[in-house]
């Protein structure tokens, strides 16, 4: 379903239809700076990657063919963005073939890139948290604490911490039960491809 | 499919530690050591971990600021297509979200007869504000920049300025009093001109049918260069208060003047000063501060000259000090002024 949308707006945009182009935009943007920061390292120049990655894309937008996937495809580019980056730096052109050795040829995007109901989903899942228990689990997953400072910062003990983010996932768990079972299959149906190609 | 007998509290405590608590003791083991009081198959095992690596993913997502981004890239096709591919522009606009905007507008006039007009579009982060048969004056962007609109002109803008710049883009004419800030320069897009400046107070003349651009300051320092000339640093001006500069497309020129105008702020102020001032030029800035067409019959008259001051007052008055100054008459013929000598 997914992929059929991508195609059409991918048509509508080499028209020439902004609104079209907007819609990808916004669906692989942060998808897209999060994949570049692999390789770059640098947030910043990660975003500014992808931004430039998309206005080159509208501006040879009626040149383009994308047949397959237009998520691969963006993939594929900002991959290829990146490592022309930090092969244009000499000096740090011995980092470039590590990093190329070292990152797998075919690119899985799932790790990257999240559906937008299935964001709309983990939102509401979060929301749904007790206020306490929402707190916590963001100050772990949003700004990285660990259990000990997440209980300074609250002045809480580190046990309340620990119970209070199994009773969060046990809540996401729940929450996204059929999702996980997606995730499977979507999970096997990938590798089915990938192995035949 | 789901384990039979159901995970305790405790044991979730634990599950979500071997994932979630960084602190724990070094142990390079995987999180399928964990004791466990409950029986977790492998599978469940593997769905939660699959679960928290997308809740965490989330969290990477929300990072990226994508609303500040598009509003970065948006204005980089823009100022594209405002050039040599100015045909996209009709192209990408959806015709019903333009008549939709029409109806809108026109339901907006009749109510009002104020014509400012937020077009949220499609694009959320973009707004445009727009005044089309009146002045607008005074409107706060949100850096706290104040600016004022001429008749019939439209300004983007978005609706949180990105990170390093503060940029615009305007259609017709416009005043910026700019707020000052050091790190963010304040960037105009007006047809092939941009302009820069940190924090002053200038006026932009940018109707696209002028096929010129003209920028008059009043404070401050205000840079102009020419965005269709490729080589760097030839063709930009530095402005300073009193200073005008004029971009004229026909033969590409940048060039600086003294602003001979002291009424080029007329438009938002409606303060006029005429110092012998020819009747012709009089009339140039009548028609423009009250958007009206305004014609001088015999060109005899053309070579009068008017001293005077009026501030804020009707053009109705205005004509009629310049009928008694200079002994003539004023006809109102198909909605054009017509000026010419007492029969």
């Amino acid at each position: 379903m997914d992929q059929t949308d991508d195609i059409e707006l991918f048509l509508k945009l080499r028209e020439g239809d902004e609104r079209a182009f907007q819609t990808l935009f916004r669906k692989y943007y942060s998808a897209l700076c999060h994949y570049a920061r692999q390789f770059l390292n640098d947030s910043e120049l990660a975003e500014e990657t992808v931004q430039d990655m998309f206005v080159k894309i509208w501006e040879k937008r009626a040149l383009l063919n994308i047949e397959t996937s237009v998520k691969h495809y963006f993939f594929r580019s900002i991959r290829n963005l990146c490592l022309n980056q930090i092969q244009h730096e000499k000096i740090k052109k011995q980092y470039a073939s590590k990093v190329l050795e070292s990152t797998p040829q075919d690119i899985d995007p799932s790790h990257f890139y999240l559906e937008v109901d299935l964001i709309q989903r983990i939102e509401k899942s979060i929301d749904a948290l007790p206020p306490k228990r929402r707190e916590i689990f963001r100050l772990s997953r949003e700004q990285g604490l660990k259990y000990k400072e997440i209980a300074d910062t609250l002045n809480i003990s580190v046990k309340t911490v620990e119970a209070q983010m199994g009773l969060a996932l046990k809540h996401l768990r729940h929450e996204l039960k059929d999702f996980s079972n997606y995730l499977m299959t979507l999970f096997f149906i990938c590798k089915k491809n990938n192995d035949r190609q | 499919m789901e384990a039979k007998n159901e995970i305790t509290d405790k044991d979730w405590e634990l599950i979500a530690k071997s994932i979630y608590d960084e602190n724990t003791e070094p142990t390079t083991t995987e999180p399928t050591t964990v004791k466990l009081d409950s029986f977790v198959d492998e599978k469940e095992r593997k769905q939660i971990h699959a679960i928290s690596d997308k809740v965490d993913l989330y969290f990477d997502l929300k990072k990226y600021r994508v609303e500040d981004a598009w509003g970065k890239v948006e204005s980089r096709i823009h100022d594209q297509s405002s050039g040599k591919q100015a045909r996209f522009r009709n192209l990408i606009t959806n015709p019903f979200i333009r008549i939709a905007a029409a109806l809108i507008f026109a339901a907006l006039l009749l109510v009002s007869g104020y014509e400012v007009f937020i077009n949220p579009s499609a694009k959320r982060n973009l707004r445009e504000l727009s005044a089309s048969h009146q002045v607008l004056n005074t409107f706060t962007l949100p850096d706290g920049t104040l600016v004022s609109l001429n008749s019939n002109t439209k300004l983007r803008y978005p609706k949180k300025f990105g990170r390093s710049t503060r940029e615009v883009t305007i259609e017709g004419e416009a005043f910026f009093e700019v707020k000052p800030n050091k790190n963010k320069p304040f960037i105009i897009h007006a047809g092939n001109a941009q302009i820069k400046v940190l924090g002053t107070s200038f006026n932009v003349n940018a109707y696209p049918e002028s096929k010129l651009v003209e920028v008059t300051v009043e404070t401050g320092r205000v840079q102009v260069l020419n965005k269709t000339d490729k080589s760097l640093r030839t063709n930009e001006l530095i402005l300073t208060p009193g200073e005008k500069g004029t971009l004229i497309y026909e033969n590409n020129s940048l060039h600086k003047t003294a602003n001979q105008n002291p009424n080029f702020l007329a438009w938002k102020t409606h303060n006029l000063i005429f110092k012998a001032t020819s009747l012709d030029e009089v009339i140039q800035d009548l028609a423009k501060v009250y958007q009206v067409d305004i014609r001088i019959a015999d060109s005899n008259l053309n070579k009068l000259l008017l001293t005077a001051q009026f501030n804020n007052y009707s053009l109705d008055f205005i004509l009629e000090v310049i009928e008694t100054t200079f002994k003539i008459e004023t006809q109102k013929i198909d909605g054009q002024y017509i000026l010419k000598a007492r029969s």
